[in-house]
């Protein structure tokens, strides 16, 4: 501003000082002038008022302008241009100075189609990509109308005794308007427009423009508040258009060959299931798909990329939200301090949620990754502790990562002892499967050699640290050897992964990975779908009921419930694949088919719903370490150790079936030992503020022994929060859990006296069905329908394209970690899935 | 923290669960829903939600400043800021208030008043009139009162107020801000593992993360 004349100076402050008030982003430093409210001056031009200024009424004759401006008093900038310096002329200017008024005035600019735009293939932008060349200049109606817009405003202003009126003008050129409109026109005729009335594209009426490249002529008003109020009528239209269908190409461009195109969809719906209450008319249908995948949790993430990297269309139903990779992880870098109760819980948390209160689950860190127990109840015959996570990613979001094979010792192991039935598969038919998912999902561990946890496609382990080293040298020559103290081996990957960062070591692991490091759907499953482009994902997507056609005796389809319209919506598909996690896939299958097997789909062996297992632990022994003060660790594994069974294994004979595996590992104590210690100071502050002595100890995980006692049923007298009935859970340990929890708690204390560590203690802290968080069965496999739910390739018998691929399935629970398995079961299934559609069993 | 981790951090904190510890993640924390006593295992029937219904009186600044008082008193200033200065009292304010279970909000707010008795008793000045020295001597004693309580307490009889008070400036200290970057050491991405390292006396814990 130095150096301008003081009338310019006047002038530019005039101006910038009005349209600042109408723009507030201006930069011009002056605050004292920006801070009043800008006064809309609106007026039409009047015919008269035109022919006496002598200005043509053919041009501009509905086209006008109006103005903005705003009246304020003037702050220190106008000293720039006046005289003065030192103190006086500094206190003097620091006072607001003169009333000024002024207004600014915008006008329509007439649409020519000499102004355009057009794709500059030679120039390119930073991301590669054609620039635009932009041919634009005002026409004469707009210079006519400059005229008025300059002497208007004058007039008015002396016309109501405001003193030294001046005029500006500092040029205009096309785009300093910012409002900028048009290029791609509504109109009445697709010979003269581009969009119809509806913003529809004339040529492709599924594409909708509603910015400002749809308007027509320009007004004199701003713009935005008519593209908000175009793209909102445009919307409803298209959302109208859809549920016309409307907007649904014909069928027969969409497949390759006459023999592609689907069944007419639903054209034989039941009619007299007595769990609907929507008819076939009042459900709205919509195009095929190839496959439907229920669940995004660990093994429906896993369909949804098998089915779509193999060419399928798949929908992808979440009855949940969705929780985007990252963006969506709120807490995962918060410290401790940034949350009001530091991670715990409250009174109010424990009311609301009665359910997940009886675990660690419950806590302010991560309490939206758990369902509310208040819109999804359930009733216990005996206390099972249900804890699930409705969302996409389901509880791969949360999981503990833990990943183990079962070998043949698991898969024979029904048969062999004349328990339940026996797995239709064996060891050498899942290991490919194996092998494909550990390299995809990136498992870390080591090769141990060992028959009863079968190696697999590791990335390097995640050390084990010089307590554990200790503890896990010492067995080698204990117990005949037969203990093995080895590294877990878990889904946090130690070698980058495409799109994947490796384990950073901060052990915040179930907040959600910043650096997507452990598997989940969001970080490896899903992104992989998506990618093919086939994929559609739909949260809020509550399946109640797969549409079985008793005539072709396959699944139609399934019949979606949203969860936050309530509307209905039915999809067809070729292959259903159930993963809604073990009791919801089963849920699913009993409210299914029901007039043709009241039971449900998959309930003709009397099976469904029965057989379910968890895993049971909560006890184990932990002790002192001695001889380590002078080491300690950097960094936040997010893993232990692990003991595989050795129980019921070669020669060892027990009172029980099958074994147990143990998880844990070796640490030095932190603060949190100075609760239970004496003293106080400024002395015992330090002192806790340093690690304390190593300690190591591990808990017992074992397999539970599958009962036909041990079932779930629906319990038509209590709903959740849609109105649809909830499941009642019968399920007890029984006594084989009970010989085999001795030996649980005590080996491990055995164990650790042995290796030397001191003031070893046992611990038990009670275990209840649910609470190992691995429910599994309700839904097994077989060799025999007549015994089984699902077949050798986890097809349902009663409808050979719906596959179930998760914890339902199992036949027998093991001793480790399920979800692995369910990734290879899915893969698998997946493939044979595929291959038979393509051989038309389908 | 994972199912594992939570696991780890039941060894680590093995002896203070069994006289009913704080931990973070929702378990023992004195007041709380007790879930790991070491007593017998409990039926979804007699998990139940206890909060009575009279209504809880706020902390007033005043209870508050006599909070930080007795926090800093616990875990003063050394080479690292005190509890006062990482608001421990306000803290314990709101976890008696949000976090515990009304018969144990009752013997706190009585045992507020049971320490300024004790202060009166043993040097006829009240606590927030004392001297540090004062103070330190009278905590001193409450604090051997209450472990000698603690360590032979029967499965239900109530915990010990000066218990739950050091329990929530530990807390509070060692979960704030100060206490984890300051106090201890914190690095949100470590970045690696190493699993054995040397260790000089002196050196501080790795906080671990939320």
């Amino acid at each position: 501003m130095v150096g301008v004349g003081r009338r310019r100076a006047l002038h530019r402050i005039e101006t910038l000082r009005l349209v600042s008030g109408v723009r507030g982003w201006r930069t011009f430093a002056d605050a004292g002038t920006l801070q009043f409210s800008t006064q809309r001056l609106r007026f039409r031009s009047e015919r008269e008022r035109r022919r006496r200024r002598g200005l043509a009424d053919s041009l501009s004759q509905n086209r006008t302008f109006g103005y903005e401006g705003g009246a304020g008093r003037g702050g220190w900038s106008p000293a720039v241009a006046e005289l003065g310096v030192g103190g006086g002329f500094k206190d003097a200017i620091a006072e607001p100075g003169q009333w000024t008024i002024g207004g600014t005035a915008f006008g329509e600019m007439l649409p020519n189609h000499a102004n355009r735009v057009t794709l500059e293939a030679t120039v390119k932008d930073k991301w590669g990509l054609p620039v635009l060349r932009i041919d634009c200049t005002i026409g004469e109606n707009d210079t006519m109308m400059r005229k008025d817009m300059i002497a208007d405003m004058a007039e008015m202003l002396s016309a109501t005794d405001v003193r030294d009126v001046k005029t500006f003008d500092e040029g205009y050129v096309p785009g300093q308007g910012i409002h900028e409109m048009g290029t791609a026109r509504m109109g009445r005729d697709s010979r003269s427009s581009v969009l119809n009335k509806w913003n529809q594209l004339w040529a492709a009426p599924n594409v909708f423009v509603t910015d400002g490249s749809c308007t027509t002529s320009t007004a004199c008003q701003n713009p935005s508040l008519t593209y908000m109020a175009l793209t909102a009528r445009a919307v409803d239209h298209a959302v109208g258009e859809l549920n016309r269908r409307a907007l649904c190409p014909p069928l027969e461009a969409r497949f390759s060959s006459p023999a592609d195109v689907p069944t007419p969809i639903l054209a034989k719906r039941p009619t007299s299931s007595p769990q609907s209450s929507v008819t076939q008319e009042e459900a709205v249908q919509e195009p095929a798909y190839d496959a439907i995948v229920v669940g995004s949790g660990i093994s429906g993430g896993w369909a949804a990329k098998e089915l779509t990297e193999k060419g399928l269309r798949v929908l992808l139903l979440e009855r949940g939200r969705n929780i985007e990779h990252v963006k969506d992880y709120v807490n995962a870098t918060k410290g401790q301090w940034e949350y009001p109760h530091r991670g715990g819980r409250t009174q109010e948390m424990i009311k609301h949620y009665p359910v997940l209160k009886r675990d660690y689950p419950l806590n302010e860190k991560n309490l939206d990754f758990w369902v509310k127990d208040e819109e999804s109840p359930y009733t216990e015959t005996k206390r099972f502790d249900w804890y699930r996570g409705y969302h996409v990613g389901g509880r791969s979001l949360m999981w503990g990562r833990q990943s183990y094979r079962h070998g043949d010792i698991d898969f024979d192991a029904n048969l062999k002892e004349g328990v339940a039935v026996d797995w239709p598969i064996r060891y050498d038919e899942i290991a490919p499967w194996y092998d494909k998912v550990e390299k995809f999902a990136g498992i870390a561990g080591n090769r141990d050699g060992l028959d009863v946890l079968p190696d697999g496609q590791f990335m390097p382990p995640h050390k084990l640290n010089c307590g554990e080293e200790l503890v896990s040298g010492k067995l080698k020559t204990l117990f005949d050897g037969k203990r093995h103290l080895i590294h877990a081996r878990t889904a946090n990957i130690t070698q980058a992964l495409p799109g994947r960062g490796a384990c950073q070591s901060r052990d915040a692991c179930w907040l959600g990975c910043p650096y997507g490091a452990y598997f989940s759907t969001q970080s490896s499953t899903l992104p992989a779908a998506m990618a093919t482009g086939k994929l559609t994902l739909k949260p809020f997507s509550i399946v109640s009921e797969v549409l079985y056609d008793k005539d072709k005796k396959r699944a139609s389809g399934v019949r979606v419930l949203d969860a936050v319209t309530n509307e209905t919506t039915d999809y067809s598909a070729k292959v259903i694949f159930l993963c809604a996690s073990t009791l919801n896939s089963t849920w699913l299958l009993m409210r299914s088919a029901t007039d043709l097997w009241p039971g449900g789909l998959g309930s003709s062996s009397g099976e469904l719903g029965h057989n379910l297992m968890d895993h049971h632990f909560r006890l184990g022994a932990s002790g002192r370490l001695e001889g380590l003060d002078d080491q300690y660790y950097y960094g936040r594994r997010p893993t232990g150790f692990y003991i595989p069974r050795y129980r019921n294994i070669g020669g060892d004979k027990r009172d029980y079936l099958r074994g147990f595996g143990y998880q844990g590992s070796a640490s030095r104590s932190g603060w949190s030992r100075a609760i239970a210690e004496a003293g106080i100071g400024g002395a015992f502050k330090d002192e806790m503020a340093q690690p304390g002595g190593w300690s190591i100890g591990g808990m017992a995980f074992g397999e539970m022994l599958p009962s036909h006692d041990n079932k779930i049923t629906l319990d038509d007298t209590q709903k959740d929060k849609w109105g649809l009935p909830v499941l009642r859970i019968d399920c007890a340990t029984g006594e084989n859990e009970r010989l085999m929890r001795r030996d649980m708690m005590n080996d491990m204390a055995e164990l650790l006296s042995a290796a030397g560590v001191k003031d070893v203690n046992t611990y038990d802290y009670g275990y209840f069905p649910g609470q190992g968080i691995h429910e599994m069965g309700t839904a097994r496999m077989g060799r025999d329908p007549r015994t089984s739910v699902l077949n050798a390739h986890n097809q349902v018998w009663d409808a050979p394209n719906v596959f179930v691929t998760d914890g339902s399935a199992m036949t027998s629970a093991a001793a480790v970690n399920p979800s692995l398995t369910y990734m290879a079961l899915t893969a698998r299934a997946a493939d044979f899935a595929v291959s038979e559609l393509n051989k038309r069993n389908l | 923290m994972s199912l594992d981790t939570e696991m780890k951090s039941l060894i680590d904190r093995r002896e203070a669960i069994k006289r009913v510890s704080a931990l973070l993640g929702g378990a023992a924390l004195i007041g709380g829903s007790a879930l790991w006593t070491g007593c017998a295992p409990r039926d979804a029937a007699t998990v139940a939600d206890s909060t009575g219904a009279v209504a809880f009186t706020p902390f007033t600044a005043t209870e508050i400043a006599f909070l930080d008082e007795v926090a800093d008193t616990i875990l003063p200033e050394t080479k690292t800021p005190g509890a006062k200065a990482a608001k421990t009292g306000a803290f314990m304010a709101v976890m008696v208030t949000d976090a515990y279970e009304p018969k144990d909000q009752q013997i706190f707010r009585d045992g507020m008043k049971e320490l300024e008795d004790a202060s009166q008793a043993a040097n006829r000045t009240s606590f927030m009139a004392s001297t540090p020295a004062q103070r330190l001597s009278l905590l001193e004693g409450l604090d051997k009162e209450q472990k000698s309580y603690m360590d032979s307490r029967k499965g239900n009889q109530p915990a010990h107020y000066f218990r739950m008070m050091k329990e929530l400036t530990l807390l509070g200290y060692f979960t704030s801000e100060i206490g984890v970057t300051q106090a201890q050491r914190y690095i949100e991405s470590p970045g690696r593992f190493d699993p054995c390292l040397p260790y000089t006396k002196g050196e501080t814990s790795w906080a671990s993360h939320a």
